[in-house]
């Protein structure tokens, strides 16, 4: 079980990484607006939200 | 705004500021901290947060749009791996009375004084530029916020005396001389300090909050308008994309890697999230809280950006948009509550800054060199002490002075985010001797020193020294012709590398020498005696967390002369504390021999006053350690690990054998309880076996001795005997049909439902008027089938048909039967009117040789395989069987099946 979570810290960090890296970001990088929003920030918030609920998950003590 | 106002507002907050560090110093007291839980912990990590945060990611996001979020996402990316990282620096922080990264550093290269000499120079250099951004934005904003009245003002920044960052300095060193060296903690931590931190971090995230909502809400008409306003305009389109190409995907990189690293190894970060961590545990909520509180801040930069590029003339500074908005708009109280934040942000970070820069000076710098002195050696009891916390606080007037001199000179002329980075790519050469310090055996001081000296080398000429040229403090020709007029020389393009902007350049070369030299040294030179043991201790910090104290090399020393050790340079109040929260055993007999425990106690409490150098200088004279070869101590530790391997291998095999016992008294309690059934079954059947044996035998024996018997009568005893035949035939099929569904055996087929259960019901229609029970059926005409044979799915009716039959009403029985179809499912319901089944009883109900105790009956009828039969038969057939049971709505059990088509 430690294992398993300390594999998935590392499999979020990667996927954090590669997401907000370029060319990744590139895929989002046009002159777009979402409901009022550029894309771009749109798609960087969302991704940032994401990476915090999964560390809050991760940082639950297992019961 | 008159300039009075900023000046007392600035005052009054600095003074609410000392209000509450003395609460928390009071309450900490009284032995009630108000900073030890996760909440002000994750706060106190959000010193990160500094003016280059509040005002800086404006001015940046201003001029290059997303690039400013980079420095956020860093730490946020990382902020997984922060548990597992971080556990283990803490763990041998704690472990061995760290109490700044430049102690961590050298403590695990051999207690190296001149490893913690140059890594302590190397920051000083590096951290001035970043506190000097600090003042700049105190400077900047009072100045923006007060312009409007400058000309009947005291303040101008060109005359010493008239300059107002001066004296926010002077406030500011105040504060830190008196909450960051009140006494001389071994532990060096400042309960009132990070209260009045985790307040800032509040007040700045507030205020900064209040005024994007101003500039969004109040000055636009939402994020909408803002950015809709900002794609229609030539001049601030470019800030809602990403400006690309290998320069800017170069630099993200670059910041990424610069922030992930500063959040936690800035002197000031480390200060917060090591040595004032009061419980581990925290890390983990950490690691969400404060990548949370980032994005939080960080929401309303880049409208702010752009509405400064809409609204502001050209010539407005964009790193004071958030100040300059409010203010143009006429909302000057605004534009105060912003300016305490930006203060605030600022001076939190150079409040921590300054006194973690003054530990690291103190202990690495000046104490090494103290203690070597013929004074040091005859001091009285404490003065070491009293000296230390001295020497201190002139450290933190002279870094402020530093600060404030760069300010003026250098700082004054570039963007606030320009000057920060630069630190951040100082703190990067301290990563490769720290991870490798963690996780790298072989890791050693030459590797170390080397690396860090090659890294800083680089750091130096390819960004201190080029800012210093292009702002004419030295000749500017530098940056065109490069180093020594070597055109492989430039600073910006070294080796010829002109495809990267700056910070990238710097970062990308420092790293190649720094791991270069660190790796070379480490594989290619040994390691001594004290690098050997420390570096076990921070590879396998577990082992010696759970073990009080591993004895590596034997230590001999006078009990009486460590005590003396402590009295006279902790003084006698600290020394006597100190003593009386040891609860070892201070000598082995009742001789003066010390033991090794409490040799190590000394050891560590001397570091966390004076650093791991100076302490290992100090205790050296007062102690004989064994002679011990490299090779005898590699065999110790290796046998060390080897016990304390065994020992988790025994534990792990305990751990093992308990879940082992566990899961067979499980078993066992499952196998009693079905003893118990096949019991209670066999009972049932025998009894229910007997009854109809017992009925024939009496019948067949009255037709053998009675010969005068009617033939009505002989009759009707015949068909009596034939009716108990079959209800032991009937037994006896539902035993063999349990055994074969046991052994996955029956042949599957398909069965027209309504034919079958209209054959079920006319089979028990008999039994169903005899107890004038009332039957409602309500089918729909259709021709359904089931995959199911026939047979068995005439069982499951007269089930389901027999159950009803038995447990519905006495007196007003009555019985329902409905079936629904849609597209893909035949749902089927026999309800009855009688008692509920109990709650309790329902999750045994389609168990194996179960029967629900009704009222209505003294002991129940049937061998308890009717339900285990029928749920069995339905799911063989791809369907589900439920149960629905209440007082007023009496027992349905519903069948859906998938329909066949």
């Amino acid at each position: 079980m430690l294992q398993w979570r300390r594999e998935l810290r590392w499999a979020i960090f990667f996927i954090g990484g590669f997401g907000l890296s370029f060319p990744f970001l590139s895929l989002w990088n046009k002159s777009i607006l979402i409901l009022g929003f550029p894309l771009m920030y749109v798609y960087i918030w969302i991704t940032w939200g994401l990476l915090i609920y999964f560390t809050y998950i991760l940082s639950k003590k297992k019961r | 705004m008159d300039a009075k106002i900023v000046v007392l507002a600035s005052l009054f907050y600095l003074i609410l500021l000392f209000m509450i560090a003395m609460y928390a110093i009071r309450s900490a007291n009284n032995g009630r901290s108000i900073v030890n839980n996760p909440y002000i912990y994750a706060l106190s990590l959000a010193v990160y947060c500094t003016a280059w945060t509040f005002y800086g990611s404006v001015g940046r996001a201003a001029q290059t749009g997303f690039s400013f979020v980079g420095v956020y996402l860093g730490p946020t990316i990382t902020a997984p791996l922060w548990y597992m990282l971080m556990r283990k620096v803490i763990l041998i922080s704690k472990k061995l009375h760290i109490t700044s990264v430049v102690d961590f550093i050298s403590s695990r290269y051999g207690k190296s004084t001149f490893l913690g000499f140059i890594t302590t120079i190397f920051l000083v250099i590096g951290i001035i530029p970043y506190i000097s951004i600090q003042l700049k934005a105190i400077g900047s904003s009072f100045d923006i916020i007060t312009q409007h009245f400058s000309d009947a003002t005291f303040w101008d920044s060109n005359v010493f005396y008239r300059d107002k960052v001066n004296y926010f300095t002077i406030l500011l060193a105040i504060f830190t001389i008196l909450f960051g060296t009140r006494h001389l903690d071994p532990n060096e931590r400042h309960e009132g300090l990070i209260a009045a931190i985790a307040f800032e971090s509040i007040i700045k995230l507030g205020t900064f909050l209040i005024g994007g909502i101003f500039v969004v809400y109040f000055v636009f008409d939402g994020f909408s308008d803002i950015f809709s306003q900002a794609a229609a305009n030539t001049n601030t389109s470019r800030l809602i994309t990403f400006a690309e190409g290998p320069r800017s995907s170069a630099n993200w990189f670059w910041v990424l890697v610069l922030s992930a690293v500063s959040a936690f190894f800035l002197p000031r970060q480390f200060h917060v999230a090591v040595v004032e961590n009061t419980n581990v545990s925290f890390v983990r909520q950490a690691s969400w809280m404060f990548p949370l509180y980032m994005l939080v801040i960080n929401i309303f930069v880049l409208p702010i950006a752009i509405a400064g590029l809409l609204k502001l003339p050209t010539n407005a500074e964009s790193d004071m948009f958030l100040l300059s908005l409010p203010l143009s708009e006429g909302h000057s109280w605004i534009a105060l509550l912003i300016y305490i934040g930006g203060f605030s942000a600022a001076a939190s970070m150079v409040v921590v800054s300054v006194i973690s820069l003054s530990i690291m000076v103190s202990n690495n710098l000046l104490m090494p060199f103290l203690l070597k002195t013929k004074s040091a050696k005859h001091a009285s009891s404490g003065a070491l002490s009293n000296a230390s916390l001295q020497i201190r606080r002139i450290i933190i007037v002279v870094i402020l002075f530093l600060s404030y001199m760069f300010y003026k000179l250098v700082s004054y002329n570039y963007p606030l985010v320009s000057i920060g980075l630069i630190s951040f790519a100082a703190i990067l050469q301290l990563f490769p001797a720290l991870i490798g310090g963690l996780f790298w055996q072989r890791a050693n001081k030459k590797g170390a020193i080397f690396g860090i000296l090659a890294g800083f080398v680089i750091w130096c000429i390819t960004l201190p020294i080029p800012t210093l040229a292009e702002s004419g403090i030295i000749d500017p020709k530098l940056i065109s012709e490069g180093y020594f007029s070597l055109s492989f020389l430039k600073p910006y393009a070294l080796f010829g590398l002109d495809q990267m902007d700056s910070i990238s350049h710097s970062c990308f070369w420092s790293m190649v020498f720094n791991i270069t030299t660190f790796v070379g040294f480490s594989m290619f030179t040994d390691q001594d005696v004290d690098e050997l043991t420390q570096a076990d201790i921070y590879m396998n910090i577990e082992k010696y967390t759970d073990n009080p104290d591993i004895e590596i090399i034997k230590k001999e020393a006078s009990a009486k002369r460590l005590k003396q050790l402590l009295f006279r340079f902790l003084g006698a109040e600290k020394a006597t504390a100190v003593l009386n929260a040891y609860d070892g055993k201070i000598s082995s007999t009742d001789d003066d021999k010390a033991t090794s425990e409490f040799i190590n106690y000394v050891e560590r409490i001397l570091s966390g006053a004076f650093g791991a150098a100076s302490a290992k200088l100090l205790i050296s004279p007062n102690i004989r350690q064994q002679t011990i070869s490299i090779e005898q101590i590699r065999e110790v530790l290796n046998q060390t690990k080897e016990i304390i391997e065994y020992s988790h291998a025994l534990e792990n095999r305990t751990e093992e054998l308990q879940r082992t016992t566990i899961e067979l008294a499980q078993v066992n309690k499952q196998l009693q309880h079905l003893d118990e059934l096949k019991a209670e079954f066999i009972s049932t059947v025998t009894h229910e076996l007997r009854t109809p044996i017992t009925t024939i035998r009496s019948f067949t024996q009255m037709l053998e001795k009675k010969t005068d018997l009617s033939p009505e009568k002989r009759k009707e005893f015949l068909h009596i005997i034939l009716k108990e035949c079959d209800r032991v035939k009937r037994l006896i099929n539902q035993v063999l049909d349990v055994e074969k569904l046991d052994n996955h055996e029956g042949n599957m087929g398909k069965t027209h439902v309504n034919s079958t259960l209209q054959f079920a019901i006319d089979r028990l229609m008999p039994v169903i008027d005899e107890k004038n029970i009332t039957l409602t059926v309500k089918f729909p005409d259709i021709h359904s089938t089931v995959n199911l044979d026939e047979d068995k799915l005439l069982q499951v009716f007269l089930n389901l048909l027999t159950n009803a039959i038995k447990f519905c009403d006495t007196q007003e029985g009555k019985i329902h039967i409905s079936g629904v179809t849609d597209a893909h499912t035949l749902k089927l319901s026999f309800t009855n009117n009688g008692k509920p089944i109990p709650v309790g009883f329902m999750p045994q109900l389609f168990q194996k040789f179960t029967q629900v105790k009704d009222g209505n009956l003294a002991k129940p009828e049937g061998s308890g395989l009717g339900l285990f039969i029928t749920k069995a038969y339905i799911e063989r057939a791809g369907g589900t069987i439920n149960v629905f049971s209440s007082e007023a709505q009496g027992t349905t059990f519903e069948l859906v099946f998938p329909k066949d088509r």
